[in-house]
């Protein structure tokens, strides 16, 4: 039997370049990336407006899932672009989706507000992380308020 | 400088490896593959589904994934179950790192569990995933490969 070659050998090759070297050749070309974190949000935001109206009109519509998917494509993408206000907003959103009723007649208002607060980042007008945390606060305690009801957006794997 | 064990290694030629990327955010997929193109990694595979990453696996093996926990509809850990239950000549034990956002003893303790050769908590600097690489690199001794060893 033929065993495969050690992943260790795999990078013992000639060319080989200092880990330092390959750390910042990584870092500066994540940094590109990076900087087209508000292109993308901009984006997502849009689409979280535009599945609004859709929920609105059946809480159990496809749009809940849709909508939960792009909430945590901003939430998991902002941590790494190092946006913690946009990641707590998203935070406070998923717990609102995830563990409050569809049907209460304040959830409506209760989404918008979150969206709004992101709509916010994309213009430049929701202030520094300080500011932004503040207003993730209170989201939060409006998130507090509304009775939990557990959801499960996953279909059984 | 890094070290894996009691192993130091002070240079890398990524050139020759090939690893699996699964991520269901379009921006972490396009991140991920911005740091391993920078680390000169041979072949970076994209997939944005647990389907699309199996599918992919059909065609090229590689030799790491990198696999977001929270996807949506399956998730990685359901990936890492898949393929650590069903060992096969299809899912030979590849080296798994495991991407999340939750820092809990609980979850960590259940990748490992799980099979995950290693554990990268969001939102993380190119110079950690290189520390997570080289870890998962270093401890790899090399695996029985069926398919090869039913062709010699």
């Amino acid at each position: 039997m033929s065993k495969r070659s050690s992943l260790r050998d795999k990078i013992s090759g000639p060319n080989a370049v200092s880990i330092e070297t390959l750390v910042e050749r990584a870092a500066s070309a994540s940094q590109r990336v990076q900087q087209q974190f508000d292109t993308f949000l901009k984006l997502r935001v849009g689409d979280l407006e535009a599945l609004q109206a859709h929920m609105a009109r059946d809480p159990e519509a496809e749009a809940w899932r849709n909508f939960f998917t792009i909430v945590r494509d901003i939430r998991g993408s902002s941590a790494l672009a190092g946006k913690m206000g946009v990641n707590r907003f998203c935070i406070s959103l998923e717990t609102l989706l995830q563990e409050r009723d569809p049907a209460d007649p304040r959830m409506p208002s209760a989404i918008a507000s979150h969206v709004d607060a992101l709509h916010i980042v994309t213009l430049g007008k929701a202030g520094d992380e300080l500011s932004q945390s503040l207003l993730a606060e209170q989201l939060s305690l409006a998130v507090d308020s509304l009775p939990v009801i557990k959801r499960d957006f996953r279909p059984t794997v | 400088m890094l070290s894996g064990g009691t192993v130091t290694i002070t240079k890398a030629d990524f050139s020759q490896l090939t690893i699996l990327v699964i991520d269901d955010s379009d921006f972490l997929r396009r991140l991920v593959l911005e740091m391993l193109s920078g680390f000169g990694v041979g072949k970076i595979l994209l997939a944005e589904s647990a389907q699309e990453a199996f599918a992919r696996m059909e065609v090229a093996r590689p030799d790491l994934i990198i696999c977001d926990w929270q996807m949506h509809p399956v998730d990685g850990l359901a990936v890492l179950r898949k393929l650590r239950l069903q060992p096969s000549e299809d899912y030979p034990r590849i080296p798994f790192i495991m991407l999340t956002g939750h820092n809990s003893t609980d979850d960590v303790t259940t990748a490992i569990g799980e099979g995950a050769d290693s554990y990268i908590v969001k939102p993380f600097s190119s110079a950690t995933l290189m520390t997570h690489l080289l870890k998962v690199i270093l401890a790899d001794k090399g695996h029985l490969d069926t398919k090869e060893a039913w062709a010699v």
